[in-house]
């Protein structure tokens, strides 16, 4: 697939078509974060942030990138990486050899993609604690925005206010264990 | 609870944008209060991402699983029709053959049919046709990659298959499949490690076909690590059913040595651009030399270069190595290109029967010098002694495009001992550093010491230029005296004896002043006059007449000067070359000897003939050497001296002409192989190479040589005269009235093309400028340019000496110069 395509497919919902094609990038990621003092691991985790944090840009129509798509995926997975290590105050000499290695192509220079990290991702893992219809009756909301009568239709609820209803319950009980296991982040690395 | 859903529905509202704006001030003025509604804002917006993203990282995970097991190397089809890729191994499935039959019977369709019969159902086959008489790639949903070259099948008898060929693709990467599949790892009693496997089956006419051992097809499964150690095995099926891995072959593919120096190592369209720019570019030597020579500038990796540059020109050096293209970056060390130092030291018979002697490595090379990373170069000499693939695999880390292209089949190695492999390691390493400072000592060698040339070239033409300049003020001299002679005889008067030079007479009668005024003028001007006493009747007359020289097959010299000798006078003056010859206007009082001179490379040529009056003349020159040029010149022995002095002169000055020529055009020849040999290189920067903004000033190089040409002393030098010409201002007001008002060309400036103008000219003592004239020109816009300004010049202030206003001629140096 060509650049488009993937683009194209992330849009309509063949994202797993799409990033099984782009894994093919792994390798050079997986490159530049051993050397730079990451692990494997880490590296694979960096990468599918990366693939979900293009996807959800792919979404708006406007969306363009100048370079090559893989070229792209190296830069948002290089900033990432750069992100941890600062966060994380590592060795200098990587943030510093990483910082200044020449980009090939165009690499994003948006550090707004790492910024809040640790928060989106724990909102995600508060979102994957939900159940299944919650999970798949907001996503409809907010990424496929679809309209409340579509949604009301498709899950059997009576009307648009059940199912508006619905989305806030769901909404509520994501945005508790959010906060609950935001505070119990907080209060461990307090204690 | 409800006001608690109604809020959270507010929030939306106010993240997607749906307010009003009466609304949105209200609730804008909420959250500056709230913060509790700040909260819910900021945990809203992270959840509401969270949902958009969670269905990408299920996608992801998913998409990992599909490329976990999907990896693995190239192989090659040695007439199976059967593959499997694993990651430790690469598996050669031979099809379990009832009949016993040979190794390259490929597997029959029922057999394939058992297979998929009996392993999962759930292992979906690719089935395409294709057309068997072109090359054809294919795609997997998994990203295998198949390449199929034309004419890649052939029928049991051997032949190509024409007809279509329906291809099936069974993909068990995942090891869930494999087992399920039933397609154990077993090599007798040892346990393979392997990732996926793949199975592949042709057909055409629902006949099974061979692969032409020929035109192997080549797998490739995208790896995420690459393993030593990979081989190809054969499966044989065993009556259990199982299937037993058998006969490991190594994957490889063999590398032909050639002779080396039979490859092409130049950047890729070095030869072409050369073929272009009009050079012999078949030429060995030569190509090699230039290519070479640019050394220089892949290296400037040094701030200490780059500074030392900066002074060169900072000094007025008119060569610039190419290298100040890294000017700019100030010092940093930025790569442009493959180093020639590097390829030079390559590519040498000490290296064959290596890797590098390979029509393959040549194929990598043209696209190293794309990525402009000389480590990559590194890579492949560093590692002669492992196979190409090796160095494929590493390269494609450094830069999977362009070269994972390489990745496809795999490469093996010219065997060569591991200490010969380490020896020439080090050969590259020491020599190519070697080569790159040699080759830059020696540019700098011969850049320093043409512009040392160029400086004395500059200093010995500005000599001459004076020489002639002085030499002419004293003819004007004379010849004004000898008129005034003659004027006064025709008139009858005896002209007073002066004890200096002759010609002024105190200003105590008006008629004699007249006279002196009129002969001045018609000397000067070199026009004829007529003048008649009202009180004696008496006449006199000057007579000029036009003199033209055409000079044979002018264009065929490098230069011809063109002298004219009044024999009465002793001395010579030099004639103005035109469009159309070489133009002067002869004094009748004077018999003339006319002596050309021409310079082709180093041979001289010459013609000499005597005039008077009006002609027209027609000097064909014939070659000489010094004793027949003495003897052409003749008897005056002062003169003669002078005149071959003048030949040397000639002779020397081609030389110089040829030798700046050369080297401008080297550098120009150099500058535009830079884009091809140097791909990275910045392009704004190739030319001139002389700063980033092609910015440039104009200004009087040194102080103006004046000749008082009517003083009493003659031609004086200008410390004895009381007072010398001044321009209005001063010579402040003269340099910014020059660099104010001469327009400097912008493509000359942008090619870097500047120097000093000579501009002569006469101060009459008025202090009106005439006569200007460019004595020695740097390039005819400049010089046109230059020539306009000082004719347009304010009246100066004349000189004066001995309480008198005199003429003066001036020399002035404008220098162009770009930054």
């Amino acid at each position: 697939m060509t650049d488009t395509e993937l683009l194209e497919a992330m849009r309509q919902g063949r994202a797993e078509q799409a990033f099984t094609q782009l894994y093919r990038q792994l390798p050079d990621v997986m490159t530049m974060v051993r050397t730079h003092g990451g692990t494997r691991t880490a590296a694979r985790d960096l990468f599918q942030d990366a693939l979900v944090i293009i996807h959800e840009k792919a979404q708006s129509p406007g969306w363009m990138i100048s370079g090559s798509l893989a070229a792209y995926l190296y830069g948002v997975c290089r900033n990432l990486w750069l992100a941890e290590l600062r966060a994380k105050g590592r060795d200098e000499k990587h943030i510093h050899a990483l910082a200044s290695q020449p980009d090939s192509g165009q690499l994003t220079t948006d550090n707004a993609d790492t910024d809040n990290e640790p928060l989106t991702q724990l909102a995600e893992r508060a979102f994957a604690t939900l159940g299944e219809k919650c999970r798949e009756l907001l996503t409809r909301f907010y990424l496929n925005n679809e309209s409340l009568a579509v949604i009301a239709q498709a899950f059997g609820y009576a009307g648009e206010g059940a199912a508006k209803t619905r989305k806030y319950k769901c909404l509520g009980q994501a945005r508790e264990r959010y906060r609950a296991m935001l505070s119990h982040q907080t209060s461990h690395s307090h204690a | 609870m409800r006001d608690q859903l109604h809020l959270m529905e507010l929030v939306d509202n106010y993240l997607d944008g749906a307010m009003n704006p009466t609304d949105r001030t209200a609730f804008e003025e909420r959250l500056r209060s709230s913060e509790e509604l700040r909260a819910l804002v900021e945990d809203q917006q992270q959840l509401r991402g969270a949902a958009r993203r969670s269905p990408a990282r299920a996608a992801a995970k998913k998409a990992y699983k599909n490329y976990r097991w999907g990896k693995s190397l190239p192989g090659l089809g040695v007439g199976a029709v059967v593959l499997i890729a694993a990651a430790a191994t690469l598996f050669l499935w031979k099809s379990p053959l009832a009949d016993g039959g040979s190794e390259n019977e490929p597997i029959s369709n029922s057999e394939y049919r058992t297979l998929a019969d009996t392993t999962g159902t759930h292992l979906d086959p690719l089935v395409l046709t294709i057309d068997p008489e072109k090359d054809t790639t294919l795609v997997t949903p998994n990203g295998i990659v198949l390449d199929i070259p034309q004419g890649a099948f052939v029928d049991s008898l051997g032949v190509a298959i024409t007809t279509p060929v329906r291809i099936t693709l069974l993909e068990a990467l995942d090891p869930l499949d494999i087992m399920r599949a039933g397609l154990s790892t077993m090599s007798g009693d040892t346990l393979l490690e392997t990732g996926g496997m793949f199975y592949l089956d042709a057909q055409a006419n629902g006949k099974a076909v061979k692969i032409d051992p020929a035109k192997p097809l080549t797998a490739m499964v995208p790896a995420m690590d690459r393993q030593d150690g990979m081989q190809l095995y054969q499966g044989v099926k065993q009556s259990d059913g199982t299937i037993d891995w058998q006969n490991p072959q190594p994957l490889k593919k063999s590398l032909v040595p050639v002779d080396i120096t039979t490859l092409n190592f130049y950047p890729p369209g070095y030869e072409a651009m050369l073929a272009e720019l009009g050079q012999e570019a078949t030429d060995k030597a030569f190509t090699d030399s230039l290519y070479y020579s640019m050394a220089i500038e892949a290296r400037v990796d040094s701030t200490l270069r780059v500074r030392r540059l900066s002074r060169e020109l900072a000094e007025g050096g008119r060569y610039y190595y190419l290298d100040t293209i890294y000017q700019h970056v100030k010092g940093q060390a930025i790569t442009v290109g493959i180093d020639p130092a590097k390829i030079k030291t390559i590519w040498t018979s000490r290296f064959n029967n290596t890797n590098l002697a390979t029509k393959e490595f040549e194929e990598r090379l043209a696209y190293i010098f794309r990525t402009c990373d000389n480590a990559l170069l590194d890579v492949y000499v560093n590692n002669l002694d492992k196979d190409l693939y090796w160095c494929d695999s590493v390269a494609t880390r450094m830069h999977s495009e362009p070269m994972s292209m390489f990745l496809r089949p795999a490469y093996g190695r010219v065997d060569l001992p591991a200490h010969a492999a380490s020896r020439l390691r080090t050969f590259y390493e020491n020599n190519s550093r070697a080569e790159a400072e040699a080759i830059r000592k020696t540019q700098e060698k011969f850049w320093n010491e043409q512009w040392k040339k160029d400086v004395k070239s500059d200093a010995k033409r500005a000599d001459h230029a004076m020489a002639e300049s002085v030499r002419e003020g004293a003819l004007f001299q004379k010849e004004l005296a000898a008129n005034l002679d003659t004027v006064y005889k025709q008139l009858g008067y005896t002209r007073v004896a002066m004890p200096t030079a002759a010609w002024v007479v105190p200003v105590t009668n008006t008629g004699w002043w007249n006279v002196d005024k009129a002969v001045l003028q018609a000397t000067t001007t070199r026009s004829s006059m007529s003048y008649t006493n009202d009180k004696t009747g008496k006449t006199a007359t000057l007579t000029y007449t036009p003199l033209i020289v055409e000079v044979a097959d002018r264009a065929t010299y490098d230069e011809v000067v063109v002298y004219l000798i009044p024999t009465q006078l002793n001395s010579y003056q030099r004639m103005k070359e035109g469009s159309g010859g070489f133009a002067e206007r002869l004094n009748s009082i004077f018999s003339y000897d006319l002596f050309c001179l021409g310079v082709k490379g180093k041979k001289q040529f010459a013609f000499k003939t005597s005039v008077s009056g009006e002609a027209e003349i027609k000097a064909v020159l014939s070659p000489v050497d010094e004793a027949t040029l003495r003897s052409m010149i003749g008897s005056k022995n002062a003169l003669q001296q002078e005149l071959i002095g003048q030949a040397e002169h000639l002779e020397w000055l081609v030389g110089d002409k040829n030798r700046r020529k050369s080297n401008a055009d080297r550098q120009a020849l150099k500058a535009a192989l830079l884009p091809t040999v140097f791909p990275c290189a910045p392009v704004e920067t190739y030319w001139p190479a002389s700063g980033p903004s092609g910015s440039s000033s104009i200004r009087v190089a040194d102080a103006p040589s004046v000749v008082a040409i009517g003083g009493i002393s003659g031609a004086a030098p200008l410390t004895t005269l009381d007072q010398a010409p001044e321009f209005p201002g001063g010579t402040v007001a003269l340099q910014r009235y020059l660099s104010t008002s001469i327009r400097y060309p912008d493509d000359l400036i942008d090619r870097g093309v500047g120097g000093k103008v000579y501009v002569r000219f006469v101060l009459d003592d008025n202090g009106d400028v005439e006569r200007a004239e460019v004595i020695i020109g740097v390039h005819p816009k400049l010089d046109a340019e230059a020539l306009r300004v000082v004719s347009k010049m304010p009246r100066w202030k004349a000189a004066s000496d001995k309480g008198r206003f005199i003429r003066t001629q001036l020399t002035i140096p404008i220098e162009f110069r770009t930054q």
